[in-house]
């Protein structure tokens, strides 16, 4: 059974008394631990999709189902709920609270969930070892995402979500950034979606949906990904 | 188009502002009310003394022609003149009392004619109380009945009348006039029989120079003259007292809210131009000079301050003096009420505005220096975070986080706590005020003086015995008296006589009591004491002279003799007759002869029969009526207390609840989308309200205690109001306080569920 299973799925907005269709019948499925890129332009409606899919935005019509569950029909504390369980988030912006420490930041979802991993675990995992006493300003872009994906990862979610991970990164540590994900999402066997408008990032993906215009217009499977460090940026 | 960005911005931003422009309108409406009421008392007071010629000296004693030639030709004395006064009872209203005057002229201390004609000596008629003529319902034309140990006067009433001695009217013994049993009363000399059984009792004089209180003494060479100088007139040191207090609580109170203001505009003004760092970069970049800008976000908070200056300050003007004069006329007599405020007083609610202008330049000029990239790309400063000490960690991690908020927000915290130990200690203090008062009656008369009446006007000895059988009475003997301080004190020789010719010297009243059965020396509300064999001294007295329990104390009774030396057994507690308490049996000892002003005892069942008429009696009851009077008053400072505290706890508590809301709304976005809940998040939002309300509250009641005793500093030298609080008042300000804190919380925090996830994502 998929993991990710969209069927008709619309978003639709309100814009100067008129309809705009952020999603429009979006229908795709993602399988369990896959390295899925999504990509498309600016305004395609990628990151709503991936809104929909991290349960912080709703869709309006069709089904979305996760490990066999529709989404869609949750009500708010439901949501709350799956958000806290299954789903990790990394945003192009890190969203640290920044005034915690690192370690407390990780810690944080020892709060959503009892069987977490340990903060000094998943700082480890992404090589942050030793710096979790120090506030996440004290921290480089790069490092500071890597904590946020050590507090995405901590959970244990069954999806990992990540919008323009690098999107605020100099193309080096972006590229470092994007092999922690991709290291982990096999090795944890975790899948990971990642909403990029970079196309060449679509080599080192397992799964590559291409949006435009609200609509998929490609859902292929990449039979050879290459390394994160193959990737020409 | 910047006009309609500032609008918009203010619209926006519409709590901050609000909050701005209350805290600047309470602040100017109180300088503006309360300078407005004590520059009119003390314009129309002085006006009204200076104007009606007021006594500078008051002698009291038997004066006969000769001593009132002696004093007209002596060269200090500029006029003079004697007057006979009565304690009458008007017919028809026995229970009331008039101090009537009989004088051949009133050119001093002149009366205020507030209807009919002014004083003439020549005319048959009587020149009435004017308060007390409303209070009874007298009329110019009628005719009125006076009657005093069988003298009947009987006469029409030419005027109704204000008299600048009568500014304080209480009664004896009474803390509030009561205009409908006591008041006063001009007549002339025409009106008397033939042959007047009575002489010149009293004698005001101006002086040449400085007042001084022992010169119709030394004039008359008699030490016995009892005299009172102008500035321990009754009238004149309570309306001075009061206008002084009145200045002090109005500046503190006023400055105390612009104070909050101007830290409102630091907050707005910061989290203003934080937001729109993005704005300022791009208005910059398309060419908007540095100046224009600030001008821009000046504008901002001027006009909400111009306009929150302005309108309090109109307001309080008109509405305050009246309001405080409507409680103040139930205390003193004068013929005008109005308030008045010099013109450069017009010019605070541009001194407020220009302040905040100020301040927000300042604070612009951080913001608005760097150059559009900079303003653009880079970061703004987050603040250095500390790491916090290990005990921290038992907090977890809301706990942590919101300890590090407090901790990096700290003149948002600040503010909240100022918020809060402000509405704890108005809360506080307007409880605690009403317990005070409402036990001040009820101890004054059931603990402290346990008579039920007092009678004064004492007739034959025969009769008094007769008074004191059917009162279970005792004599009361009360005068005043003069206490040596100081160096004076040491150097008086052993026999009490002064050496020191640099005296100084207190007068204060003077109580001997026969025993402690009806007057009580009250250590504290619960604890009472003897001071056989010594004096005791009421706090306030002693407060003021730096006199202790063990201390020699150097002092004579008024009307001559030399000094005592007498050990202080008691400091007390008495509402009244603030001085020396002493037993007969003491005074006596000390060589001193005991003259009874009074007979204190229970109200005889059958009443008084015919001393009703010949004596002058007041009841407890009539005395606890003037401490409700006065309760009146205090209702509406209680009142107006609660309302401030509460604007004050709501304004602060939800204008800083919404800034942290905002500052913090990515991280709650955040947190919401990492799966937190919303019950959760508001959990945490309102822990850090609660951390700061609790110290805000255990601050705030040391604070509101303070403030009480501030209050109550404030009350006239005569009264001393001993501070009664019940636990219930305790408790109940503290879980106001925190039920307010709590509740704007929840109201701030019901926000939770409303973020926008998507949005608050979206950008940086």
């Amino acid at each position: 059974m998929s993991i990710v299973a969209l069927k008709n799925v619309s978003r639709i907005y309100e814009s100067g008394g008129r309809k705009v269709y952020a999603l429009n019948k979006v229908s795709f499925t993602v399988e369990e631990g896959e390295f899925t890129v999504i990509l498309g332009p600016s305004g395609a409606g990628k990151s709503t999709l991936l809104n929909i899919l991290g349960g912080i935005d709703k869709a309006d019509e069709g089904e979305v189902k996760i490990s066999g569950q529709d989404i869609a029909a949750l009500n708010e504390k439901e949501m709350s709920g799956y958000r806290a369980e299954r789903v990790g988030f990394v945003f192009q912006f890190y969203n640290l609270i920044p005034t915690l420490t690192v370690r407390e930041n990780v810690a944080l979802m020892k709060e959503l969930k009892r069987d977490a991993v340990s903060p000094d675990e998943a700082l480890a995992k992404v090589g942050l070892r030793g710096h979790g006493r120090k506030f996440p300003d004290q921290l480089s872009g790069g490092e500071q995402q890597r904590v946020s994906i050590a507090r995405a990862i901590a959970k244990n979610p069954d999806l990992l979500l990540c919008d323009e991970p690098t999107g605020a990164l100099d193309s080096e540590t972006g590229c470092m950034v994007l092999s922690e994900l991709r290291r982990l999402c096999k090795e944890e066997g975790c899948t990971t979606l990642i909403v990029t408008h970079n196309a060449n990032l679509a080599k080192a993906a397992d799964r590559i949906v291409r949006v435009k215009n609200g609509r998929i217009v490609e859902n292929l499977v990449n039979e050879h990904p290459v390394s994160i460090e193959e990737v020409e940026w | 188009m910047l006009i309609r960005k500032m609008l918009r911005d203010i619209y926006k931003n519409k709590v901050q502002f609000t909050a701005i422009f209350l805290m600047m309108f309470i602040g100017c409406f109180l300088f503006s009310g309360i300078t407005g009421e004590w520059k009119g008392l003390e314009k129309h007071f002085n006006d009204y003394i200076h104007n009606q010629n007021m006594a500078d000296i008051w002698a009291f004693h038997n004066f006969t022609d000769t001593d009132m030639e002696k004093i007209r030709k002596d060269d200090r004395i500029t006029e003079a003149e004697g007057r006979i006064v009565l304690p009458m009872a008007p017919s028809g209203n026995k229970e009331a009392s008039l101090d009537c005057y009989v004088a051949e002229s009133n050119n001093i201390s002149r009366l205020h004619v507030k209807e009919g004609v002014p004083f003439d000596s020549s005319k048959k008629g009587i020149w009435l109380d004017a308060l007390y003529a409303g209070e009874n319902h007298h009329t110019v034309g009628e005719d009125m009945e006076l009657q005093y140990k069988g003298l009947e006067i009987t006469g029409e009433i030419l005027g109704l009348v204000y008299s600048p001695e009568y500014i304080y009217g209480a009664s004896e013994g009474g803390m509030m006039p009561d205009h409908k049993q006591s008041g006063f009363a001009w007549i002339s000399p025409k009106l008397l029989p033939g042959e007047m059984p009575y002489g010149l009792n009293e004698i005001v004089v101006k002086t040449a120079g400085p007042e001084k209180k022992q010169l119709i003494q030394d004039i008359l060479g008699d030490s016995k003259v009892e005299t009172v100088e102008a500035s321990g007139q009754p009238g004149i040191s309570m309306v001075k007292d009061e206008i002084e207090q009145h200045r002090t609580i109005g500046t503190a109170f006023s400055a105390a809210f612009l104070l909050i203001a101007v830290m409102i505009v630091m907050t707005t003004m910061h989290r203003l131009l934080k937001n729109q760092k993005m704005q300022i970069g791009i208005l910059k970049a398309l060419g908007f000079t540095k100046k224009k800008l600030i001008i821009h976000y000046l504008s901002h908070n001027a006009f909400i301050c111009l306009a929150g200056a302005f309108g309090g300050f109109v307001c309080g003007y008109r509405f305050l003096p009246v309001l405080i004069y409507k409680f103040m006329k139930q205390m003193y007599v004068l013929p005008l009420w109005e308030g008045f405020l010099p013109s450069v007083y017009y010019l605070l609610p541009l001194g407020c505005t220009f302040l905040c202008v100020i301040i927000s330049g300042l604070i612009c000029r951080k913001y608005l220096k760097p150059d559009a990239a900079t303003v653009l790309y880079a970061d703004l400063p987050y603040g250095k975070m500390k790491e916090l000490p290990r005990a921290a960690d038992y907090l977890g991690f809301a706990g942590r986080w919101n300890l590090r908020d407090i901790a990096r927000n700290r003149l948002r915290s600040f503010m909240s706590l100022c918020g809060i130990l402000g509405c704890t200690a108005l809360l506080f203090c307007a409880f605690a005020l009403y317990d005070t008062f409402v036990n001040l009656s009820d101890w004054t008369f059931t603990k402290q003086q346990e008579y039920e009446c007092k009678i004064t006007d004492l007739p034959e000895e025969k009769e008094q015995q007769d008074i004191l059988a059917m009162t279970d009475g005792e004599y009361l003997m009360e005068g005043s008296a003069s206490i040596l301080t100081g160096a004076a004190s040491a150097e008086s020789d052993g026999e009490g006589n002064r050496k020191n010719k640099k005296e100084a010297k207190k007068d204060v009243a003077l109580t001997v009591a026969e025993s402690t059965r009806y007057v009580k020396l009250a250590e504290d509300l619960d604890t009472f004491t003897r001071a056989d064999g010594g004096v005791a001294v009421s706090k306030k007295t002693a407060d003021r002279l730096h006199i202790k329990k063990g201390d020699i104390l150097t002092w004579k009774p008024a009307g001559g003799g030399s000094y005592i030396r007498s050990e202080v057994k008691a400091v007390i507690r008495t509402p009244l007759s603030q001085g020396i308490i002493m037993m007969r049996e003491d005074y006596e000892g000390a060589g001193r002869v005991f003259e009874p002003t009074s007979i204190i005892g229970k109200e005889p069942a059958n009443g008084f029969g015919p001393y009703e008429d010949e004596c002058s009696i007041s009841y407890q009851k009539d005395l606890t009526g003037g401490i409700d009077s006065m309760m009146e008053g205090m209702v509406m400072m209680i009142t107006i207390l609660v309302i401030g505290a509460v604007i004050l706890g709501s304004v602060m508590l939800y204008n800083l609840g919404i800034l942290s809301y905002m500052e913090r709304y990515r991280e709650f976005a955040t947190m919401k989308v990492l799966g937190f809940a919303d019950k959760k998040i508001r959990k945490i939002m309102i822990q850090q309200n609660v951390w700061l309300s609790v110290l805000g509250i255990l601050t705030g009641m040391p604070a509101g205690y303070g403030l009480l005793q501030y209050l109550l500093s404030t009350i006239p030298d005569s009264m001393d109001i001993p501070v009664f609080i019940k636990t219930a008042s305790w408790v109940l300000s503290a879980a106001g306080t925190l039920m307010l804190s709590f509740l704007i919380s929840r109201i701030v925090s019901r926000k939770i569920p409303h973020i926008d996830m998507v949005e608050a994502l979206k950008a940086e």
